[in-house]
């Protein structure tokens, strides 16, 4: 009796295993799932990587400048990452740092490290509207706390570029959100943003997101070229990470307000 | 109950894991696919191109069986570096600088008393042009050195008013016209990093405090005050030779500063626009510091600065040195540092009343060095007429820092045990003293777009004989800083001091127009106030300017 019953049970499971498998395979994630997705891919570089960029400024008028900047990272929790970044490009922001820590309640921590002061100071949390360093993403498109607070929702999907996607729209929880709700195309298989559309509070779209180039880096994906443009300032930025480098094992103690006033 | 024997649930687990692994690896999931697949890992590094332009199409729920799709675009990118080399950051090497030219117009004209038969008139340059070259290198190894050196050159040109004071200054009519090269060398330092210790030694800037226009606890590096308002932030304060140590005690870090010999204040005695001798210091400096610089060349006036400046320095024979040390740590958004410093305050000016008595019955415009025979004599005799020197003190202070909203709150607060003020009859007066500063800043994020407001309090516990120049017992005063974009690349700042206590006011207007790595400023400043008033007392440093600079 024994004997004959273990070949079934294997049997069974086995049908079950492929059955699941299937079901899991055809079933559309939620929309919540796929921003969840986008948080764990880290897009960006900006939770366990080292990555070198660049961003092309451009107003409405054509004149251009440019912002350098080397950033690292480290993820510390799921969803929260600790970044410094050091500056390059203008001259007058060359050698200076940023760091950011990430906090799940309450404000971020930021400091701002200028050479010719200098010293580090604590900037305000509460700037998420605010440019970046002149840029067209805000401190919210960097903190991704819209993304981590928010509540989702399916819209049909849609290919870009021969890409599917999930078409997600989020709209963020938080009352100093810039946006009022974001529209988001996320390709099926690597999670990367493909596109976003971000309205802000009166619902009028306000900026929009495009990706023109990702890159597998060691079997991890980043969107490596992509502009974020103002269409209500006719203003862009063209943001480009030269290097990207996956790097889960920064020490903890770089991402410190002593760190910071390192080269 | 079934029983199962202990192998063969093994086996039976055994199968299930590689059943699972076949399945992954005989259908992966494709690129299309509407399950969420995991990003690749192990294989070549991949580019692949986007059109974002392409029209976004509603599509059918694509079928998990479907061939994965390979896109046109893809193509293999160069191999990366393997995960986790970028922890070993190698070397690092920046070279930034500036240059600067700029020109200042003094707008106040000389009093009618300021001729050139008044022998206790005090020299005004009415033109003045600088040119500044500042470079900063630093280098770092891997995370664990650090080398730093900056320094900087200047030219100065500087054209007094003319010698007739109902003359009109025309840039070409001035009294007369000296020129000054200054090298300097900022800081030079190296540092030694390790996970829990950092180690700097050298020449370094170390700046404590949070305040930005009076920061009382900035006290580990002397100031330059000889251009206080138009000088460059680099050049504010003197970079001093010291071994810095950072303790990171997990909770807190904990800095020990050990500053071989002490380095005073750098500022003009005499002769230049914001020299502590100006047209409303006693007549006996006044034509004492008139007398001096007429027995001297010109060309000694620069140096001799320094020898009006101190007669007696602190020995710098590393027998006393200056010691500091912070505390600092971050709880819940609060930065708290605690400070101590062990140091020097100065200059204290003491006369011997004897020699006061002989200067005052002294006729300086006919005065000459024969009329200091009395405090020559004096110093012969191993008196001491006029001295300078600089005096032992305790610093014990504190400042707290947070962020509500958009705006960064911020209290700096000291206590010093002595501290030398200037009596208005221009000798020290040494008392404890007492100093506060809360600050407000409403941030936007960027550097250049701002609003600042300081409130300043200063509390001198010792009541003084004489009242004091530029303080009362109890100094308040409103510091202001706004920057704002105005249209495109011109920008606009504005800095002021606002006395309550004693009245005063210092105005400071400035337009910036920045493109790409030239930014050109207009600006003026405009002081007055109450009699012996930090306004009022440097008053006739009103002024037009403009500058031209250019970041490398």
């Amino acid at each position: 009796m024994m004997k004959k019953s273990v070949p079934l049970v294997l049997i069974l499971i086995g049908l079950l295993e492929l059955s699941t498998r299937f079901v899991r395979a055809d079933a559309k994630p939620s929309a919540s799932d796929v921003i969840a997705k986008v948080l764990n891919a880290d897009p960006w570089g900006l939770s366990g990587a080292a990555v070198t960029a660049h961003a092309d400024l451009k107003d409405k008028g054509g004149a251009t400048s440019q912002l350098a900047f080397s950033a690292r990272s480290r993820r510390y929790e799921a969803t929260l990452a600790k970044s410094l970044v050091r500056f390059t490009a203008p001259v007058d922001l060359a050698g200076a740092g940023f760091l950011q820590i990430q906090k799940s309640n309450g404000d971020d921590d930021r400091f701002l490290f200028l050479p010719e002061l200098p010293r580090s100071r604590r900037i305000s949390g509460n700037l998420r509207a605010n440019s970046f360093m002149g840029t067209d993403f805000s401190f919210a498109d960097l903190d991704r706390r819209d993304l981590r607070e928010s509540t989702a929702k399916s819209l049909p999907e849609a290919t870009i570029d021969k890409y599917p996607c999930f078409h997600v729209e989020y709209q963020p929880s938080r009352t100093d959100s810039p946006y009022s709700r974001v529209e988001i195309w996320v390709r099926t298989d690597n999670s990367l943003p493909l596109k976003m559309n971000f309205f802000d509070r009166a619902n009028a779209l306000l900026k929009t997101f495009t990706t023109q180039e990702v890159r597998r880096v060691s079997g991890h994906w980043y969107v490596t070229r992509s502009t974020m443009v103002d269409r209500q300032h006719s203003h862009e930025t063209v943001l480009v990470l030269d290097k990207v480098e996956p790097a889960a094992d920064i020490p903890d103690d770089e991402f410190t307000v002593r760190n910071l006033e390192k080269l | 109950m079934m029983w199962y024997p202990r192998p063969t649930l093994l086996a039976a687990a055994s199968a299930v894991a590689l059943f699972r692994l076949s399945l992954a690896h005989a259908a992966p999931p494709p690129a299309g696919s509407a399950g969420i697949a995991a990003p690749a890992s192990g294989e070549g590094d991949v580019v692949e191109t986007i059109d974002p332009d392409a029209p976004n199409q509603p599509v059918e729920p694509p079928v998990v069986e479907a061939p994965p799709a390979v896109p046109s675009a893809q193509r293999r990118a160069p191999p990366a570096q393997p995960p986790g080399a970028a922890s070993s950051p190698s070397e690092h090497f920046e070279l930034h600088g500036w240059a600067r030219q700029s020109l200042e117009v003094g707008l106040s004209k000389q009093a009618l008393s300021a001729s050139e038969m008044d022998r206790t008139s005090v020299p005004y340059d009415q033109l003045v042009a600088r040119s500044q070259l500042f470079m900063r290198a630093r280098y770092s190894r891997a995370r664990w050195f650090e080398a730093n050196v900056s320094g900087a050159v200047s030219y100065s040109l500087l054209e007094t008013a003319p010698a007739h004071a109902d003359s009109t200054f025309n840039g070409f009519n001035g009294g007369s016209v000296r020129g000054v090269v200054e090298p300097q060398l900022y800081e030079a330092y190296v540092g030694l990093f390790s996970p829990h210790l950092d180690v700097r030694i050298g020449q370094q800037r170390l700046a404590w405090g949070n305040a930005d226009f009076l920061s009382p606890n900035d006290v580990m590096n002397a100031r330059d005050l000889r251009d206080p308002f138009l000088s460059e932030k680099e050049l504010r304060h003197i970079p001093t030779l010291m071994l810095r140590a950072d303790w990171d005690l997990g909770f807190a870090t904990l800095q020990g500063v050990v500053e071989p010999a002490y380095t005073p204040d750098r500022y003009d005695v005499y002769g230049s626009n914001w020299a502590g001798v100006q047209p409303d210091a006693p007549v006996w400096a006044r034509g004492l510091s008139n007398l001096a610089a007429r027995s001297l060349d010109p060309t000694l006036q620069e140096p001799a600065q320094r020898l009006l400046a101190a007669t007696r320095y602190p020995k710098s024979n590393f027998t006393a040195p200056v010691l500091g040390g912070r505390l600092s740590w971050s709880v819940a958004g609060l930065d708290v540092n605690y400070y101590y410093q062990y140091g020097f305050d100065g200059p204290l000016i003491e006369v011997d009343p004897s020699f006061a008595e002989s200067l005052a019955s002294v006729d300086w415009n006919n005065a000459g060095l024969v009329d200091l025979q009395p405090g020559l004599a004096a110093i012969d005799a191993g008196k001491r007429p006029l001295s300078v020197s600089f005096i032992r003190r305790h610093h014990i202070g504190m400042d707290l820092a947070r962020t509500i909203g958009p705006v960064a709150l911020r209290l700096d607060g000291a206590y010093q045990s002595k501290r030398v003020f200037m009596r208005r009859d221009f000798v020290g007066f040494v008392s404890p003293s007492i100093q506060g500063v809360l600050s407000a800043e409403y941030q936007t994020g960027d550097k250049d777009k701002l609003a600042l407001l300081e409130v300043v309090y200063t509390h001198v516990i010792d009541t003084p004989a004489v009242p004091l120049l530029i303080y009362e017992r109890d100094t308040v005063g409103v510091a202001a800083d706004v920057r704002w974009p105005l249209w495109r690349a011109l920008g606009f700042e504005l800095r002021g001091l606002f006395g309550i206590r004693p009245r005063t006011a210092i105005v400071q207007p400035e337009l910036n127009l920045k493109h790409q790595s030239w930014v050109v400023s207009l600006g003026g400043l405009w002081l007055d106030g109450e009699a012996y008033s930090l306004g009022r007392y440097f008053r006739r440093n009103i002024e037009a300017y403009a500058k031209v600079k250019l970041l490398f």
